[in-house]
């Protein structure tokens, strides 16, 4: 460095040579303050450079794209209404369209694949929810040609030109592709009930309204109008209007953005995303304060004497400071340029990530200047408080104090002659005698520590409640194989053919009422589930653990509605069914049960019969199926006529698996190689500063007769103990964090929920301990090769 | 005469101590050829520079020469390994530095105790502190005593252990002289007692009729090597 400064010329004054050399022989420390500053910007510029290239690709495409505002789907809705619909002060534009589910029977897929018909206008694009065509054209107004997703064109290796099989409103039929799309509906492509775009075993399709409205016998009607608002429209009173409008249609349920699936799953990942960009960088600045905060102490307390000269030649405290500001800012500096790149090629692997779940025509990671200005900011700001903190008290020296060299450490106030003290033997007293004189250093130490063990318990626990959620949700709670939908409610006749299908050893049907479910002032749409009693394969059990029955009086609700509603137990909440003869009644909130995926009320059929009016109907059915028989099963329910979509639940657990597994993992990998960095840089360093501070003392031990190990067992054993208090301390703020974040991660779609494997625990302890015991195998490197006399010498 | 009978305690020869290397290395000792008597009292002296304290440190186990042998009873120090440095540190050596080096987060007590602790045959730490006339200012931290006290603390720490040999390097020279002079009487006075060999280095010429024997160094080689059969007490001597 200094050879450098002097090949440009530059000549250091004495002072900045002098800063630059202890700097030197602190390299570790000085790398260990600018790894950190490192992890931290990496992990801001990687977690809000991505919200950022999300949120502007996507307000871009759905721009482009002219995606509707509100959808209101309904049962059967004549033409007519949507001109008055259109009409509508606020009301851009109006667009009916059908869309109905189907499902097909691909090469390859033993199960029916699940697929989604949207009607296109005439020969045109439609002027709401416009798509992006990947290849091909769209299809001829007169065919029934299709334009189909993108992604599943891709994992089926279909173009434009082959043909596909589908079955529409129980009748199977060949249909030719024209071309592949994208679509801002379905930027993260699932259908209802699920969480992880499956692009196998999930299509869409676009085919002529003519060709759609003949297949599920919708002449002359449609069963959902988009809409576009003017600049300022006031969306819940459109909303009203088509609700009102649409009610006898079987409509009244219009939704907007915030509940439209696709849209939703992407706000609830800004918001994780947001979550940690916002709580895990300002940790990793904090822990950079306090490294910096022990280097520049240590380089005070060394350079008192020159400090006192300084402020006897007329230095101002300002002038001082800046001198050692400087300094801080380099090493920041340094560790915030290696952030920009580093987060920038992790936000580059992250856009990745998200490109393989979430289709957009294009996405691009650009963090934007803000944010790496943000990044810059918080680093400065780290080292500024780092820097402020280590010369409070040299700032407050005299000048002739100073310059003196310092005088014994004033213990006396820690006597400490408790006949307990006295029996413990001098190594020890030493230990804690300077851990207590020292108390905020200690407990900064400790606290640093403790600090990472945090990050790694935290980040970890997001792992073991996604896990948890996964035993819970996939293996305990829903037992079924298979779960069948219909494409219109059956009477119960069904369950009957259901059980006479190949393997099928039970079934348990369920009926989805839609309806708006109110309370006070929150309100959400949302179909009441009918079901029997009982059931043995979709299970409900409580925070305790216990299972929930579905009550013969009254609602079995979610924890996630309790919430939503603002509702617990004996309180009620309004029902207004969109479906039947739209009976509007206060049911009693009777038990609340634990999901973490999506909200849910259960209600018992025979009350459901009879509050809709409309007798009992099925849905679904949910089947446990022989195992060996499972392929015959599925050959029956893709010629079935009334089988609209076919969920198993192993497939469903393992794409989840797959996506936890690749990305999940990988996420978790940086989190735990960046929480070890933050254990391993404030353990190392405090090892090293508690060496350097007590150099004189280790000499004095030495020569007084204590062996190598005496010396080490009280260096290191202050340690020890810190790290002792501070492991149940990081594992205590580590679960508090957790549970941080995933409240804050927690959404309507899904919950996170609190759990801490011990295992993980165990992991970060073991992270702490290696770092310990290599920081520690180093202190004893240089307890080896200390030098005695010149230890033994007044420094400086 | 019984004085010049004393077995040998170091026998020491050739003694080199050579910082650095080539062009910038620098001879703090030339060949130093001593042997020093069981309970003798050796003031050593010198110009700055002269290499007092490296043939302090060598003798003491602190550091080891570039060549020569340092034998300590017949047994080459120069030769043992850490464990033996250690060991024969805290059985048979006693230091006392012109800085005081005490453990700022013990009390006196525990300074001493720090030693009686581990040493192979101690006296009670009361014993020790009474002999540099601190038995009442054991409880107090470093910080509460004065340079004296605290050097005084540092030799009662320095003779508890009943060392052979005590290595003094300027042990009074931070001190004023009427506590030099208290200083230098209880350490001369419990040399003699336990039968300690003492080598102590001082600028201070007035202290010399205390010793036994006078070494003078300069440039790394003994300039002057005087016996003194009369020594005179702390009290005679003027500082
Ligand atoms: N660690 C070292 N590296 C290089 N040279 C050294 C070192 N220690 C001592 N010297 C040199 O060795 C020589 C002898 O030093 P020493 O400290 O033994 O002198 P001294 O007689 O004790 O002087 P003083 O009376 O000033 O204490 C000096 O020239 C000194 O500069
Ligand atoms: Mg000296």
């Amino acid at each position: 460095m200094i050879a450098l400064l002097a090949r440009l010329g530059l000549k250091p004054r004495p002072l900045t040579l002098k800063l630059i050399r202890m700097l030197g022989s602190m390299r570790l420390q000085v790398l260990a303050v600018s790894l950190v500053v490192t992890a931290g910007t990496a992990v801001h510029v990687m977690m809000n450079g991505v919200v950022n290239s999300l949120f502007i690709t996507r307000d871009t495409y759905y721009a482009e794209a002219m995606m509707a505002h509100l959808w209101a789907p309904a049962v059967r809705i004549p033409g007519g209404i949507v001109e008055t619909l259109a009409r509508h002060p606020g009301v851009a534009r109006a667009e009916p369209r059908i869309a109905a589910a189907a499902i097909l029977d691909m090469p390859g897929e033993t199960a029916p694949v699940k697929a989604r018909v949207i009607s296109l206008p005439e020969g045109r694009q439609p002027f709401i929810n416009r798509l992006h065509l990947t290849g091909g054209h769209l299809p001829d107004a007169h065919t029934d040609d299709l334009v189909i997703a993108d992604e599943f064109a891709e994992a089926h290796g279909l173009k434009p030109g082959d043909t596909i099989e589908a079955v529409l409103y129980g009748a199977k039929k060949r249909f030719r592709i024209t071309g592949t799309a994208l679509s801002a509906e379905f930027i993260y492509a699932i259908p209802p009930g699920e969480l992880i775009p499956d692009p196998r075993r999930f299509a869409v399709f676009w085919m002529p309204e003519r060709a759609v409205s003949r297949a599920f016998k919708m002449e002359g009607a449609y069963n959902e109008i988009l809409f576009r608002l003017m600049p300022g429209a006031m969306e819940a009173d459109v909303k009203a209007a088509a609700d009102r409008l649409l009610l006898p249609y079987g409509g009244g349920n219009t939704y907007g953005r915030d509940t439209q699936l696709s849209n939703q799953f992407i706000e609830s990942e800004f918001q994780q995303l947001n979550v940690t960009g916002g709580i895990i960088p300002p940790i990793f600045m904090g822990v950079a304060a306090y490294l910096l905060n022990i280097v520049v102490s240590r380089i005070t307390d060394q350079e008192r004497g020159q400090i006192g000269l300084m402020k006897a030649f007329g230095y101002t405290d300002a002038a001082i400071a800046r001198h050692y500001l400087i300094f801080a800012y380099a090493m920041v500096a340094l560790g915030v340029a290696a952030g920009f790149i580093v987060g920038t090629r992790m936000g580059g692997g992250l856009a990745e990530i998200y490109r393989a779940y979430y289709q957009f025509p294009s996405l691009e990671f650009t963090a934007g200047l803000p944010v790496y200005l943000q990044g810059l900011g918080l680093a400065f700001l780290a080292a500024t408080v780092g820097v402020f903190i280590a010369m409070r008290r040299v700032i407050a020296l005299r000048p002739a104090v100073a310059m003196s060299p310092p005088a014994p450490t004033d213990y006396s106030h820690l006597r400490l002659d408790s006949p307990l003290f006295a029996r413990l033997d001098q190594g020890l007293r030493l230990i804690l005698r300077h851990l207590v004189r020292w108390p905020v250093r200690s407990a900064l130490t400790c606290l640093g520590i403790a600090l990472g063990m945090t990050i790694m318990v935290a980040a970890h626990s997001m792992f073991d409640g996604v896990n948890f959620m996964m035993q819970l949700q996939f293996q305990s709670l829903n037992r079924q194989d298979v779960t069948v939908g219909f494409i219109e409610d059956q009477g119960e006749g069904i369950v009957h053919e259901m059980a006479a299908l190949p393997g099928v050893q039970r079934v348990e049907p369920f009926y989805a009422a839609p309806a708006i479910l109110k309370a006070g002032t929150y309100e959400r749409a949302l179909s009441l589930t009918g079901r029997w009693p009982d059931t043995k394969l979709s299970l409900m059990e409580n925070e305790a653990g216990e299972a929930v029955p579905v009550p013969p009086h009254g609602l079995a609700i979610s924890a996630s509605l309790s919430e939503r509603l603002q509702v617990g137990v004996g309180d009620t909440i309004h029902v207004e069914f969109r479906t039947g003869a739209r009976k509007r009644v206060d049911l009693p909130v009777v038990h609340i049960f634990t999901t973490y995926i999506g909200l849910s009320a259960l209600i018992d059929h025979n009350e459901l019969a009879a509050l809709t009016g409309l007798g009992p109907r099925v849905s679904g059915v949910h089947l446990e199926v022989d195992p060996a028989r499972m392929d015959d099963l599925y050959a029956a329910l893709k010629k079935a006529p009334k089988v609209a979509a076919v969920t198993s639940n192993a497939n469903a657990y393992a794409v989840m698996r797959a996506m936890m597994d690749e990305n999940l993992n990988t996420m978790n990998l940086f989190n735990t190689a960046f929480a070890s960095l933050i254990a391993f840089g404030v353990v190392f360093s405090s090892a090293r500063i508690s060496f350097a501070e007590r150099v004189r003392e280790i000499a004095t031990l030495r020569v007084l007769g204590f062996s190598r190990a005496d010396v080490n067992l009280v260096l290191l054993g202050e340690l020890g103990i810190l790290i002792f208090l501070a492991l149940p301390l990081g594992g205590f703020m580590g679960r508090q964090l957790a549970g941080m974040l995933a409240a804050k991660m927690s959404s309507e779609l899904f919950r996170v929920p609190e759990v801490t494997a011990p295992w993980t625990y165990g992991y970060a302890t073991l992270i702490i301990v290696i770092a310990a015991a290599i920081s520690g195998w180093m202190v004893m490197k240089q307890v080896r090769t200390l030098d005695l006399v010149s230890a033994l010498k007044y420094s400086d | 005469m019984t004085r010049r009978e004393r077995a040998p305690c170091f026998e020491i020869g050739g003694l080199t101590k050579i910082y650095g290397e080539g062009e910038a290395a620098v001879a703090a000792l030339r060949g130093i050829d001593l042997t020093i008597g069981d309970g003798e009292l050796v003031v050593l002296l010198g110009p700055s520079g002269s290499g007092k304290s490296t043939f302090l440190n060598i003798l003491g186990g602190l550091d080891a020469p570039s060549a020569g042998h340092v034998r300590f009873h017949g047994a080459d120090i120069t030769k043992f390994d850490d464990r033996d440095l250690t060991r024969w540190r805290r059985d048979s050596v006693g230091f006392i530095f012109q800085s005081y080096n005490l453990m700022p987060g013990l009390t006196a007590d525990e300074n001493v105790r720090l030693v009686t602790e581990i040493a192979a045959d101690p006296m009670p730490v009361s014993e020790a502190l009474e002999a540099v006339g601190l038995a009442k200012r054991g409880k107090h931290f470093p910080s509460e005593l004065s340079g004296g006290e605290q050097q005084r603390v540092a030799i009662a720490r320095a003779i508890a252990k009943r060392p052979k040999v005590l290595l003094c390097d300027e042990p009074t020279g931070a001190l004023d002289s009427a506590t030099s002079r208290r200083v230098l009487e209880v350490l001369v006075d419990v040399a003699r007692r336990e039968q300690a060999t003492v080598i102590m280095v001082t600028h201070h010429q007035g202290i010399a009729p205390i010793a036994d024997r006078v070494i003078r160094f300069r440039d790394g080689q003994v300039e002057e090597d005087v016996r003194n059969d009369n020594p005179l007490t702390t009290a005679e001597i003027t500082l």
